[in-house]
């Protein structure tokens, strides 16, 4: 049985935005923007590298 | 067991994966350069439309911009009425900043259009106000 210190009950999930899908599912939208992730707008780099 | 994994979520931030990424990214200098100014680019457009409608925010040197509004209400107004529009950005309450509205740097054609969003949903936030102060 794990125990969970009193001061870790405090501290709160993080919530994620709202994503894309779940706005398609709500409204019916001809073009959705998301601009709420801090994601590079650019995409991934072309160029990889293994790991 | 099922108890534990509920509990992890707390303290596990979730963007490990994306940290790794964005370090072996770094080093590619063109895309970097390209990234850098991408995101000047937006960023200068997105403040000169927040300028141009009296919209208050925190100067940046980030990615994303912090926009403050005038109370929690609006908003709260002004992110569904984006997301009606289809522009989803994000409200930083969770953060701690219940007037505050966050919205990252995007592509020329995403700015654009973010900019038409908010140029409409803030118009008509500003309407109605006036037409209340009014009545």
């Amino acid at each position: 049985m794990i125990t969970i210190p009193k001061h870790a009950l405090t501290l709160k999930p993080y919530q994620a935005g709202k994503s894309i899908s779940e706005l398609a599912r709500e409204k019916k939208l001809n073009r959705i923007v998301k601009l709420a992730s801090n994601e590079n707008p650019l995409g991934l780099r072309r160029k990889r590298r293994p790991l | 067991m099922r108890h534990v994994s509920a509990e992890l979520h707390r303290y596990v931030d979730p963007h490990s994966t994306e940290l790794v990424a964005a370090i072996a990214a770094l080093g590619d200098d063109e895309f970097l350069h390209r990234t850098i100014e991408a995101n000047h680019r937006s960023l200068a457009r997105l403040t000169a439309c927040f300028d141009d409608l009296h919209i208050r925010y925190v100067k940046t040197a980030a990615n994303f911009v912090l926009m403050l509004l005038p109370t929690e209400e609006h908003a709260g107004r002004f992110f569904e009425g984006c997301l009606d529009h289809g522009l989803i950005l994000r409200p930083v309450k969770p953060f701690g900043i219940a007037n505050g509205i966050r919205i990252s740097s995007g592509t020329d054609d995403e700015t654009a259009f973010a900019v038409k969003v908010i140029e409409q949903v803030w118009t008509d936030i500003m309407k109605l106000a006036n037409a209340s102060a009014c009545d």
